[in-house]
């Protein structure tokens, strides 16, 4: 990666979550490594289902049974008051233990997609946001509003001292997830984990929600997790995009390059199926089947049954393994292996987008 | 084929023990275009500018406060309505010929009743079929959308979004309707779904001679999809054209701003500055004076804050609502 060692703010190896079914074992996250760098955008995309969002609730420690985190590391590398930067496994903590309380919500904060829904319906704007820095920061609650006010300003929301006393249900959608941002980040967090924080708002609304994002992380030196399945907006945020299909992260690379020269033929089939404005089509692309149901166990690549570049004999029995490619991509494909059956691989070339 | 002129459709708001009327919600105030045979005409704009409202009033699940609906299907040679004028009963018969496609697969079919049951219920409540005629009509509409005919006996639970979606799609069409009222039919979908639905509704329209009228908010979809698009903002029309048009070139502040505000999933960015509009959606039971888009408007002058532009026919199949139209010189959406 791009990313020096040094400069690696998350470090996410070989995570496993899986929940624990009545109709079996869905693995929901299945072996996925990455790595978020001090400061930089990480774009997570992929269809619903694929993991993207038990992803970010494993880092929070927030998986609820069914659901277990089984196997991995989630290194974090917690800077001291005083002295060097060590590098915490979250997974090693207690998930409700005073060390991880003191960083979720704190040092990582998250919002989330639907923000009226993740508002109290019952407390005020001023109250949930005072809450959450009084639990992290050696405050007074004077000081502890006067923070809070000052970060509605910060969030572009007009009259922020009257808002303070406002209840979420008379709010807008966009001043809500406005209000969530303004929460998340009035501990000046080091990553903020957004989940599909777009989705729900309407174009203007999310070009307002975004130019916001980007002006405070760019600010504050923030991290940014930023889950979506909206291709359009990873392409203007992010600075690495991860793309993940069933559990797997299937594609990681730089955002610039994954969308100039897609390498994995699942990167490929989402980007043509998108409906273009620059663009004349008479038909879209489509990816043939759907996404197999979380308790199957397919043999060889996941992505075989609906691959447009299927190798028979291949795909369906090797498991692909991430390799590296020129510019320090990371693609879980055979086609780019010594097991391809062809001389070169074509799709990136063949299926160009442009 | 279909022709709105002067559409409104103003909400009570009441207040008090009586209830009594205090004002408007004027969800959609004076809308007017017209649909042909066989086109699709998208229907954009931001949530609350009254897109669901039109759609609904076509239907008929509202009843317009002012204005006229005249519709004529085909297969009855020389009838006219006036779908708004027309009560219940009167407006039974058209019906068959209006159908409508729901935005949520999840919501929108019934979770008690089988495929058969939902696709053909249109057939059923009309009189149209029953039986074993009904069955294979049925089928036949499963095998067009593109679902397995042995589905027919199962629940809508058993099936995914992009499915159930198609299930929608094949009880909207059984009754061989004239107009389609597509409302936000994709935008639950994944994109590679979403992409299928498409290529699906597209099909179907050149197989069946189709009229869409297609309500999303999604301008990359609409353009996808449409001949001509209307762009709403706080219930009237403020730009109306040919979609190629007015995606290259927008002669409304309001479409300009949409179309910038839009993500393009490519690498090199083609689009020029984006305009992030200030503020919100004006409040359509107490809008603006003059141009409702005049507070968030970029080149707003003095005469905007007056005077209420009309929707104007300013070059051929261009119509706009915008005082400055033919000064302004507004950024498109790159084509290439």
């Amino acid at each position: 990666m791009t990313v020096q060692p040094n400069d690696t703010l998350l470090e996410v190896k070989d995570l496993q979550t899986h929940f624990f079914m009545a109709e079996g074992v869905a693995k929901a996250v299945d072996s996925t490594t990455f790595s978020i760098g001090r400061g930089k955008v990480l774009g997570v995309v992929g269809e619903s289902g694929c993991g993207k969002s038990v992803t970010a609730r494993s880092i929070m420690r927030m998986v609820r049974p069914p659901g277990h985190t089984v196997d991995g590391e989630i290194l974090y590398a917690r800077a001291a008051e005083t002295g060097p930067t060590t590098s915490v496994d979250l997974l090693q903590l207690p998930a409700t233990g005073a060390e991880m309380r003191s960083i979720r919500g704190g040092e990582i904060s998250m919002i989330f997609q639907e923000p009226r829904a993740s508002l109290s319906p019952v407390h005020r704007i001023g109250d949930q946001i005072t809450e959450n820095i009084l639990l992290h920061q050696p405050v007074s609650p004077a000081e502890a509003e006067d923070i809070a006010t000052d970060m509605l300003q910060q969030v572009h929301i007009p009259l922020p001292e009257q808002r303070m006393g406002a209840f979420a249900h008379q709010l807008s959608g966009g001043m809500c997830q406005r209000v969530m941002i303004a929460m998340a980040l009035s501990c000046h967090p080091n990553l903020l984990i957004a989940d599909e924080p777009t989705t729900a708002l309407d174009v203007t609304t999310e070009a307002q929600i975004l130019e916001l994002m980007q002006g405070l992380q760019a600010d504050l030196n923030m991290a940014i997790m930023f889950i979506t399945h909206d291709l359009g907006v990873v392409a203007d945020m992010a600075d690495e995009v991860a793309v993940m299909y069933l559990g797997k992260i299937v594609e990681r690379g730089a955002a610039a390059d994954i969308f100039r020269d897609p390498k994995h033929p699942y990167t490929i089939a989402l980007l043509e199926s998108l409906p273009r404005m620059d663009q004349k089509r008479e038909w879209l692309q489509t990816i043939r089947g759907v996404v197999p149901d979380p308790y199957s166990t397919l043999s060889g690549c996941p992505f075989h049954p609906r691959c447009a570049d299927f190798m028979p004999g291949v795909c369906d029995e090797i498991v692909p393994q991430p390799i590296t490619l020129e510019d320090e991509r990371e693609v879980r494909c055979l086609l780019y292996t010594e097991h391809a059956t062809r001389e070169t691989p074509p799709p990136a070339e063949e299926a160009s987008h442009q | 084929m279909l022709e709105v002129n002067g559409l409104k459709k103003h909400f009570p708001l009441t207040s008090g023990l009586f209830s009594k009327v205090v004002s408007h919600i004027k969800a959609v105030d004076g809308v007017d275009f017209t649909l042909q045979k066989g086109e699709t005409l998208g229907l954009v704009g931001e949530s609350g500018c009254g897109k669901t409202t039109v759609g609904r009033l076509i239907m008929r699940l509202y009843a317009p406060t002012a204005g006229d609906i005249n519709f004529r299907p085909h297969g009855e040679e020389g009838a006219q309505y006036d779908l708004g004028a027309l009560d219940n009963k009167a407006l039974r018969p058209v019906r068959t010929h209006l159908q409508m496609i729901f935005q949520d697969p999840y919501t929108s079919l019934n979770p008690r009743k089988t495929i058969l049951d939902i696709i053909g219920e249109p057939l059923r409540l009309n009189g149209m079929s029953r039986g074993s005629e009904l069955e294979d009509r049925v089928v036949e509409m499963l095998r067009l959308v593109g679902l397995r005919p042995e589905y027919i006996t199962r629940y809508p639970h058993a099936f995914s979004g992009g499915q159930r979606q198609r299930i929608g799609i094949a009880r909207a069409l059984i009754l061989n309707p004239t107009l389609v009222i597509a409302d936000e039919p994709v935008s639950a979908l994944d994109v590679s779904v979403q992409a299928q639905i498409l290529n699906l509704l597209k099909f179907l329209q050149r197989e069946l001679d189709l009229t869409y009228l297609f309500i999303a908010h999604d301008l990359g979809v609409v353009k996808h999809i449409s001949d001509r698009v209307a762009v709403m903002y706080v219930g009237k029309l403020v730009e109306l054209a040919e979609a190629d048009d007015l995606y290259r070139k927008p002669l409304h502040p309001y479409t300009e701003a949409l179309l910038s505000a839009v993500h393009v999933a490519g690498p090199a960015h083609s689009q020029g500055e984006r305009i992030v509009l200030e503020g919100e959606v004006a409040d359509p039971s107490n809008p603006p004076s003059g141009c409702y888009f005049h507070p968030r408007c970029r080149y707003a002058q003095d005469r905007c804050h007056q005077e209420t532009p009309e929707l104007q026919n300013v070059a051929k199949d261009r119509y706009v609502a915008c005082h400055f139209a033919e000064e302004l010189d507004l950024a498109g959406a790159g084509t290439t």
